[in-house]
């Protein structure tokens, strides 16, 4: 499988602030995936050098096998930023034109593409100007200007930000209907987005790429469900405090799911053994007790910090 | 790629469609309209000013307008107060789009960055020539109108010498949106660079055989007073030429501008 997206040891400063540091990252062309970063971890600016929009102070890049912002990639690429910035006197349909007029489409295809990506983006009967644009329409419009040109590789920077769980969801079908014919690269800190779309992932983390792979690889990193057990019972407060002093229990988390707990455990078949004895010797109600696959969320959460 | 011919449909129908539309010929027309009417009396308003003071000795020494002196009232507001109008309109042209987002959309389709700058440069340009001979033409009618004999070559081609003027405030102005994020800044280096230009007019050399004189040049023009020599082509010349610089300084830092 070829790369879309490759870069090796990509680096960028401003003056004395490292934003990233030997970045070394590899899309394969035809799949979903996802960058995730907390905010300020470098993922914009990973963007900006891969369009051409700035470039970097060390490494190198290419996308598609060519230079980022050479003459050749561009007819080749969508992007859609997490604000979209549009001339406030156009309408979407103008917005979409000019596009379509940028990217030298026939007159036909061009007619055809507006029509279908303005019912895409709700706004076929919207005939406001986009300074009057909330920002959930302009990302839509974002969006579907990022589609005109019916890209090869389609790069998308927290593409449902701003979105309501319709217009998520609309998006995220999207993405899901283009694999195998387009490449999507998209940033966000929303992993569900990723959980539901991706095929691979990245994370990013101060500027460094911590883990990448596929999505079950990465997820696998933290355990996948060896070592993870979710318990629900009556009272899960004094449960905790029944099992906060155990030994064979590494970790609890009373957030993740509420009205259960997540237990982290040194060995699995050990805990298998005694959680049920715990649980009846409490006198507690057992309503729930299975293997807990690890979350995406876990994963970042793992690996990046907690305090982010 | 460069995309020049879609870009100069989207700078004219953003002109068209914007406050910049109103502006400029707003304030060009009115001064152009007012100008010959406001000549035509202003010796009989300063006679009667200076009659109710007692002081009416003073009003003889001021000559009688003619159709020259309307004309140097129109290329006085022009290089006073009409600069300001265009110097705004340029400064903001690059610097807005790259603060809001247009520019990175934009520039990541197949359009160069080099077509970017040069579309704003000859939109602005032919919005301002154009728009400043039409308010000369009305400055001409009602010259006419109020005087009666009025050649139109003066005022014309003190207007075409202003228009090298404006050229060289446009590129500055865009050359000064490339490189600061604030309108503001590079409203004030375009009218940094106007100043400039009439400091310099103190030094004669300057006047003769550099842009420097295209201020005098068109006030000349206008007046009639203007020998057809290397003072006239020189400052012309040497405008144009400076305006070209200062373009190809705007399309060379743009072009290593960092985008967000």
């Amino acid at each position: 499988m070829s790369a879309a997206i490759e870069t090796s040891q990509l680096g960028k400063r401003y003056g004395a602030k490292r934003i990233l540091d030997g970045l070394d990252l590899r899309a394969d062309e035809g799949r979903v995936f996802g960058f995730l970063g907390a905010n300020g971890s470098g993922k914009t600016t990973t963007i900006r050098i891969l369009l051409g929009l700035a470039k970097q102070s060390s490494g190198s890049a290419r996308v598609l096998g060519y230079a980022p912002g050479s003459p050749e990639l561009r007819p080749l690429i969508g992007y859609c930023p997490d604000v979209p910035g549009f001339p406030a006197w156009m309408t979407g349909r103008e917005v979409l034109e000019q596009a379509a007029v940028l990217f030298r489409l026939p007159d036909q295809v061009k007619r055809a593409r507006v029509e279908e990506l303005l019912e895409f983006a709700g706004l076929a009967r919207t005939k406001t100007r986009v300074g009057g644009y909330s920002r959930g329409m302009r990302q839509r419009l974002g969006l579907a200007q990022a589609l005109i040109n019916a890209p090869r590789l389609l790069i998308l920077d927290e593409p449902t930000s701003a979105l309501d769980p319709m217009g998520r969801r609309a998006v995220l079908d999207l993405i899901a209907r283009l694999r195998g014919r387009t490449t999507v690269f998209f940033s966000t800190h929303l992993l569900p987005d990723v959980e539901r779309v991706c095929d691979d992932v990245a994370i990013l983390d101060e500027g460094r790429i911590i883990t990448s792979g596929s999505l079950e690889a990465v997820r696998a990193q933290l355990g996948g469900t060896h070592d993870r057990l979710l318990v629900e019972v009556d009272d899960v407060s004094r449960l905790y405090d029944a099992l906060r002093e155990r030994d064979w229990i590494t970790g609890i988390d009373g957030v993740a799911a509420p009205g259960a707990l997540i237990l982290t455990v040194r060995d699995p078949d050990e805990a298998a053994r005694l959680l049920p004895a715990e649980i009846a010797a409490g006198g507690f109600a057992l309503r729930r007790l299975e293997p807990r696959e690890a979350t995406l969320e876990d994963v970042f959460i793992g690996l990046v910090g907690v305090d982010r | 790629m460069s995309a020049a011919l879609p870009l100069l449909r989207v700078r004219a129908r953003e002109i068209a469609r914007t406050w910049r539309v109103w502006v400029l010929p707003i304030v060009a027309l009115f001064f152009a309209a007012t100008g010959p009417v406001i000549t035509r009396f202003t010796k009989a308003i300063l006679e009667a000013a200076l009659s109710s003071s007692e002081a009416g000795g003073a009003a003889l020494s001021i000559p009688d307008p003619t159709a020259l002196t309307s004309y140097g009232r129109w290329v006085t507001d022009l290089s006073q107060l009409i600069v300001f109008v265009v110097v705004i309109m340029a400064a903001g042209a690059i610097n807005s789009e790259v603060r809001s987002g247009v520019a990175s959309l934009m520039l990541v389709k197949p359009v160069s960055r080099t077509a970017y700058v040069l579309t704003h440069a000859v939109a602005i340009f032919v919005f301002v020539a154009i728009t400043i001979l039409i308010a000369t033409l009305v400055n001409w009618g009602i010259t006419a109108a109020v005087y009666g004999d009025a050649p139109p070559a003066p005022v014309f081609a003190a207007a075409g010498v202003w228009i090298v003027l404006a050229a060289i405030l446009i590129a500055s102005s865009l050359l000064a949106s490339a490189l600061f994020d604030a309108t503001a800044a590079a409203a004030g280096v375009g009218i940094g660079v106007y100043f400039v230009l009439a400091l310099l007019g103190l030094f004669p050399w300057l006047v003769s055989y550099t842009p420097v004189g295209l201020m005098s040049v068109s006030a000349a023009v206008a007046a009639r007073t203007q020998a057809v020599d290397h003072t006239l082509w020189w400052p012309l010349a040497s405008g144009a030429v400076f305006a070209a610089v200062l373009l190809a300084a705007a399309v060379w830092v743009f072009r290593r501008k960092e985008l967000r």
